[in-house]
């Protein structure tokens, strides 16, 4: 022992007590994580509050210049990609085109049928600060949070397509879930087949489409929406579209562009008003039907 | 000579430090949301490991803790339990220093692989006995192998540019006596 007694601060005996007592707190935590989560995940939100935003003045630049270096790899294949951009450019003005004249058309119809819509979803707009830095972890965070009015649950959105959901959130950072992450769970609606099911992330880039209930009407290149089921999103958010995997099952190509989550829109999601009321039963008034029995009678 | 001594002590433990904040900062970049089914390397843990072994003296156990329990925080794992285990492992190897300075290179590299797959597995199987939800086995296996393959590749980046040589046989023996 006194052999090494140079390496350490404490003499023998009492320095094992202390390594002891470290060892019995850190497993505390992970029994305290297991039984009561919330609470430390809103102390770990805490940390990450007080501690990722010293990292900022350093992230940004450095990713920036990350960033810059994968573009100029992509440069190689400019020309080659201006050709095609071109060539969907004149097919997208034609689609445009198409697009306004129906949504015109629509906008009319809608008028004389006095339907009643959603209202527009506003949203909030954040920087990626950091990513989760585990390679079995996915999700990321924004530089949004409580300050700004975020609330857990709500969808987050790339431009185009969801990304995932807020789960956690800190003064000034909120984590985002994606929708690669094993926990995510998120409806689906498969259109136009209408089919429900429920998109599970599985920690590969194409997650799996699961509780599908007629997979025969179901084909490749459909499109993926979320269904507001359950109340968690939204309905007819863009996910992506289905894909027939190399395992032979249904998945989604996200539309999200994961290779570089820069700017994140929170779409602020109203929360669902829930009918609790059975609903009564639909009779004549019970007084009024005594009064017109004692006069029958 | 005895100042000197603990002042390199002091700048050891300040360089680890760097290290470790160096390589949190790295991870949390956030270049790439894609999931990939090959993992990168835990650098931290193999990085701890090595400093163990061949200077115990750099890496208290206060300071293993701490940082392994800030990196379960910011890296959004079960906080406590791998910064726990690996508390546990660094003593292991600490307890085992001296007969560690008279083993081969080869022996010290097994050594450390060896605690890197102990670590991790009982990390799973923790993790399976409480039913957290967890990566597939696949994706375990390789991370694995990843950190298995880096650790020759830290061990020569500790010794070349960073002095973090296996001591010599009598060097702790002097200090020791003086301190």
């Amino acid at each position: 022992m006194a052999k090494d007694r140079n390496s350490t601060d404490f003499a023998g005996p009492i320095r094992r007590l202390l390594v002891g007592i470290l060892v019995m707190f850190l497993l505390g935590t992970f029994l305290i994580w297991r039984i009561d989560s919330p609470r430390v995940e809103r102390f770990r939100l805490a940390v990450i509050d007080k501690v990722v935003p010293n990292f900022d003045w350093a992230m940004a630049p450095v990713t920036g210049v990350a960033n810059i270096a994968s573009d100029f790899q992509s440069y190689q294949q400019l020309a080659e990609q201006n050709d095609d951009l071109r060539r969907e450019l004149q097919q997208m003005k034609a689609w445009k085109e198409a697009a306004l004249q129906l949504e015109q058309e629509n906008a009319r119809l809608l008028e004389l049928n006095n339907v009643r819509l959603d209202p527009k979803l506003t949203y909030v707009t954040g920087v990626v600060t950091t990513d989760s830095g585990s390679p079995f972890r996915q999700s990321v965070l924004l530089n949004v949070g409580a300050r700004d009015g975020i609330i857990d649950g709500w969808p987050t959105m790339d431009g185009i397509g969801l990304v995932g959901r807020i789960s956690g959130v800190g003064e000034e950072t909120s984590r985002v879930l994606l929708l690669t992450d094993t926990s995510s769970r998120i409806p689906v609606t498969i259109q136009p087949s209408g089919q429900k099911a429920i998109l599970a992330g599985d920690n590969t880039l194409n997650p799996p489409i699961e509780f599908l209930e007629d997979a025969a009407v179901v084909r490749p290149g459909d499109r993926v929406v979320s269904s507001g089921d359950g109340g968690v999103f939204p309905a007819d958010l863009l996910v992506g579209q289905v894909a027939l995997g190399s395992d032979r099952r249904l998945r989604v190509r996200l539309s999200a562009d994961y290779g570089r989550l820069e700017f994140l829109r929170v779409l602020r999601a109203q929360p669902h008003e829930d009918i609790n009321d059975p609903g009564g039963l639909l009779s004549p008034d019970p007084s009024e039907a005594d009064i017109a029995e004692a006069t029958d009678g | 000579m005895a100042e000197t001594a603990s002042r390199q002590v002091w700048i050891g433990r300040g360089i680890y430090l760097g290290l470790a904040a160096l390589v949190i900062f790295v991870q949390l970049l956030p270049l790439d949301q894609r999931p990939t089914l090959f993992s990168p390397p835990d650098i931290l843990l193999v990085l701890t490991l090595v400093w163990a072994a061949r200077r115990p003296d750099f890496v208290p156990f206060v300071i293993i803790g701490l940082v392994f329990f800030l990196a379960d925080l910011l890296f959004q794992r079960p906080p406590g339990l791998f910064a726990a285990l690996v508390v546990i492992a660094t003593e292991i190897i600490r307890s085992r220093a001296r007969t560690l300075r008279e083993m081969t290179i080869f022996g010290e590299c097994g050594m450390i692989a060896i605690a890197v797959i102990v670590i991790m597995l009982v990390n799973r199987a923790v993790l399976a006995l409480v039913l957290t939800p967890q990566a597939s086995q696949v994706q375990t296996i390789l991370h694995i192998l990843a950190t298995v393959v880096a650790i020759p590749f830290i061990m020569g980046i500790a010794q070349f540019i960073f002095g973090v040589r296996r001591p010599v046989p009598g060097q702790f023996e002097t200090k020791g006596l003086r301190s």
